[in-house]
């Protein structure tokens, strides 16, 4: 557990240019993720959802404002600090699953261990170990075209956790899954929570998810709707 | 490591398009190591011939003579290599050496009974000694001179070709051979035609003759050398050769000079001159194919994971990283493409040479060549380096692509 | 008998013309006291017709000197040959216009080039001068005091044609003895220059020191010197083709001390 929170953000503003026009994004979001939350961002499209996310998870850099990521501020870190960072305190979780397709499940979990530095053996033990949480144990050497869109979501996910991040972003994990096969990626994570302590962001408009949300901030026109406040569930 | 075989494994996705840029890396190698192979054969085949034609490995001279002066013309300067005997003795001593055999450069006019005359440049040896080192006489008609020195009144003379047609001569004609003397007196000297001769050189053949040392000795009233012509029992020790002679021969007066044989072929190194050249252009053609096929593949292969690449920085994968992955892939196709080139190559170098082709004599040469290739190991390894040069640089630019990429416009790509 | 003799003059002329003409024209401002002076320098006819002499040839880029011996049977009859035993046997022959090599590695006299080396570097021409009223026809006349230069050019088909076209022929008239010839080519460049340095005597006409300069190729002089002359009666058979008995008989080579 950390003092600080995960993520402290300030007038977060972001502007992108779409050929001729302008388009502000976010315009000015305040928001604190504490150690442990799960956090659930909806909101219409168009509404800033995924570039919160991108700012939180330093894929991208805001125009204004100012965020800490566990007390450090990200406007005094560089390329290489972010991307360690990355490395070392997040995970991530994408609607495409973005799994490397010439890497089996095991491999894909691996990742994460691998660019950290974690030796081989070790290596491989905790990736199947996660594997197994996620209810792939019979899926080690599978390659992605060889798992099912639910599976290779949970091998995402598994890999999001491998290396035990502060903080998982999520965004739309389950846009491209069936509603049955959605509720159990929720149940997952809500249950990866309980058990590792890991935070979750998750950006969604999927109503499903929206409800079962423990704190849920809405997000209107790149601004904050409404904020149900802390939760840890 | 695992960037290497993670590389290695993203060449494996496309089956087709990875094959096609092996086999154009492959050709492109196959044909460097071809060229490199036909091009030593054809030094080869040229320096052994010019050296056993008659230059032998390293020549031995006065200083004065071999600055450019034909000493044999001037008063004023001495007459050749006078004291070449104990030379001779000294440097046949030497370890390495298989003879020193003495020369006489002649030139002059040769003229029949029937009033045709024609210049002539005659070369005097000594027949034994030359067979020794591996001289060849290509005969065409009539036989070869006698060994044994010739009498008085029996002198004979090789004559070739294109000079026997000139002069109306064949085998057992007789000519009088007129040369100017050391003094610059004019001498004649009766000789017969034992047989007609090719240098193998279209236009020595129109004035060349050969006789024995102790004709044109005769002829021109001396009894020095131009020089000393040695051969050695290897072509490869030709420098350590000639530095050992000349130290033998540093005390000498007058001055000697010991010269090897690449320097008195001007032709052999203008040739070699022109197949390097020829090399290099060919090889920067294969460069330039090669670099363009690639290159495409490549940009390609690195268009279709751009949201890949995106997801390994999100994850935490350094620029460095992602960037290294495209480079490395490249280099595997480099290298596996070289080595099947190799193969490839080796394969086609023992097919050419058991087919026995024969080629078209070059120009100003007589006698056809059979084609071979020969297996030059610098440029097997060569080749494979070059084409991880040559891969490398084809990767430049998407590297550079993959370098720039922002992470989130490269998630949200198709 | 004066209109007949003017007649058998002019009738003489006029046929005489094909065969003359070409001179007259070349020689158009030819007084007849050029032509007698020209004919009173050319050393060819006034040296004695038969003799015997020896020679020194000297150049400074020479390690040792030539020496020479010479035979002239008449004109256009000359017989050489180096007084150096290792040159014994070797002859150079001029009969008529053409020059031979006999050496004895060659059976037959070998028929050589013009300008081919008698002795040493030089030619025959060089040697003896050239006969400048029988093979040249004069151009013009140039008098400076007593030097006169007459400018002449080789009749074609002569041997002096192949060797020397064209020449400069400078003689001192009061002595009536040649200066100097300038040998040019076609071109109007001087190729070489011939001095008489000095003569045995006004009566001999014999020229007793020659220096050859070589203008075009350049290098030191050649200086030819005269160390003995004997006019005297000289065997035909020296000068035979095909009979070397007579040069067979000759004294044995004896290089002077």
């Amino acid at each position: 557990m950390t003092a600080h929170p995960i993520f402290d953000a300030h007038g977060l503003a972001k502007r992108y240019t779409l050929g001729q026009t302008k388009v502000e994004a976010l315009r000015g979001v305040d928001l604190q993720v504490r150690a442990g939350e799960v956090l659930v961002v909806a909101g219409p499209s168009g509404s800033g959802k995924s570039t919160l996310l991108h700012l939180l998870g330093t894929l991208d850099e805001p125009d204004s404002g100012s965020l800490e990521l566990d007390g450090t501020a990200v406007a005094t870190m560089n390329e290489g600090a972010r991307t360690l960072f990355r490395r070392v305190r997040l995970g991530f979780v994408f609607q495409t699953f973005n799994l490397l397709p010439v890497m089996s499940a095991r491999e894909n979990v691996e990742l994460p261990l691998w660019l950290a530095g974690v030796g081989g053996r070790e290596r491989r033990a905790r990736a199947e170990a996660v594997l197994a949480e996620v209810g792939l144990e019979r899926r080690f050497d599978h390659r992605p075209d060889q798992l099912s869109g639910g599976e290779r979501q949970r091998v995402a996910i598994a890999r999001a956790i491998v290396h035990r991040p502060l903080a998982v972003l999520a965004d739309e994990p389950t846009g491209n899954l069936d509603s049955e096969t959605a509720t159990g990626v929720m149940d997952l994570l809500t249950a990866l929570n309980r058990s590792g302590g890991t935070a979750f962001v998750v950006a969604t408009h999927d109503p499903s998810l929206i409800a079962r949300a423990p704190r849920l901030v809405s997000l209107h026109d790149g601004r904050v709707a409404a904020d149900s406040g802390g939760g840890v569930a | 490591m695992k960037l290497l075989l993670l590389a290695l494994r993203n060449l494996a996705r496309n089956h087709r398009r990875t094959a096609i840029s092996l086999a154009v890396v492959a050709t492109g190698t196959a044909a460097l190591v071809l060229t490199a192979g036909f091009v030593a054969f054809s030094f080869e085949g040229l320096s052994e011939a010019m050296i056993h034609g008659g230059l032998g490995h390293l020549e031995i001279a006065l200083e004065s003579a071999t600055e450019g002066r034909t000493a044999t013309l001037e008063r004023s300067v001495s007459e050749g290599m006078a004291d070449w005997e104990a030379v001779q003795k000294q440097v046949e001593a030497l370890p390495g050496v298989l003879a020193a055999a003495p020369t006489l450069h002649v030139a002059g006019m040769a003229s029949t009974g029937t009033g045709k005359s024609a210049a002539f440049l005659g070369v005097a040896g000594d027949p034994i000694r030359e067979r020794r080192m591996g001289f060849t006489v290509r005969l065409r008609q009539g036989e070869s001179m006698a060994d044994a020195p010739p009498r008085e009144g029996e002198d004979q003379v090789l004559v070739a070709q294109g000079l026997a047609q000139t002069l109306g001569v064949g085998p057992g004609s007789r000519m009088t051979l007129l040369a100017v003397d050391p003094e610059g007196m004019l001498n004649a000297l009766d000789v017969t035609v034992a047989g007609l001769v090719t240098t193998g050189v279209q236009e020595l053949d129109t004035r060349y003759l050969r006789l024995h040392l102790h004709s044109a000795q005769r002829l021109l009233g001396t009894t020095s050398v131009s020089n000393l012509v040695v051969t050695l029992d290897r072509t490869d020790r030709t420098g350590e050769a000639q530095a050992r002679v000349r130290s033998l021969l540093a005390g000498h007066q007058p001055p000697l000079d010991v010269v090897p044989w690449t320097q008195r072929a001007p032709f052999y190194s203008q040739v070699r001159a022109l197949y390097r050249g020829i090399f290099w252009f060919l090889g920067s053609i294969v460069f330039a194919l090669v670099v363009l096929a690639t290159s495409n593949t490549l940009a390609m292969s690195v268009m279709e994971r751009v949201r890949e690449f995106g997801t390994l920085r999100a994850l935490g994968t350094s620029i460095g990283q992602v960037a290294g992955l495209v480079g490395l892939e490249a280099l595997w196709l480099g290298l596996i493409g070289g080595l099947l080139g190799d193969l490839l190559g080796a394969g086609l170098i023992v097919v050419l040479n058991g087919l026995n082709i024969t080629m078209a004599p070059p120009p100003g040469a007589v006698d056809p060549i059979e084609l071979r290739v020969l297996f030059v190991p610098q440029a097997f390894v060569g080749s494979v380096l070059l084409m991880l040069v040559v891969l490398a640089l084809a990767a430049g630019g998407p590297v550079l692509r993959v370098a720039r990429l922002r992470i989130v416009e490269a998630l949200a790509h198709n | 008998m004066r209109r007949v003799s003017w007649w058998a003059g002019l009738m003489v002329a006029i046929l005489t013309t094909g065969t003359a003409g070409r001179a007259d024209a070349a020689a158009a401002e030819v007084r007849p006291e050029d032509r007698t002076l020209l004919a009173r320098t050319n050393l060819v006819s006034t040296v004695p017709e038969q003799f015997h002499a020896r020679l020194t040839v000297k150049r400074t880029d020479w390690l040792r000197p030539l020496h020479v011996e010479m035979w002239r049977g008449g004109r256009d009859r000359m017989l050489m040959r180096l007084l150096d035993p290792r040159h014994a046997g070797r002859f150079m022959l001029q009969v008529g216009a053409e020059h031979y090599l006999i050496a004895p590695g060659a059976r037959q006299p070998v028929k050589l080039g013009a300008g081919v080396g008698a002795a040493g570097p030089m030619s025959f021409e060089q040697l003896l001068g050239i006969d400048v009223e029988r093979d040249f026809d004069v151009e013009r006349v140039q008098s400076s005091g007593r030097i006169v230069t007459f400018h002449l050019v080789a009749r074609p088909g002569t041997a002096a044609a192949r060797g020397t076209p064209r020449a400069r022929w400078v003689v001192d008239s009061g002595t009536k003895l040649p200066l100097r010839v300038d040998v040019v080519l076609a071109d109007g460049r001087t190729a070489r220059v011939v001095e008489f340095a000095s003569f045995l005597g006004e009566r001999e006409r014999v020229p007793s020191r020659v220096v050859l300069k070589d203008v075009l190729r350049g290098g030191p002089p050649t200086v030819v010197e005269l160390e003995a002359f004997e006019p005297t009666r000289v065997p035909d058979g020296l000068f035979s083709l095909t009979d070397a008995t007579d040069r067979a008989g000759l004294p044995p080579v004896v290089p002077p001390q």
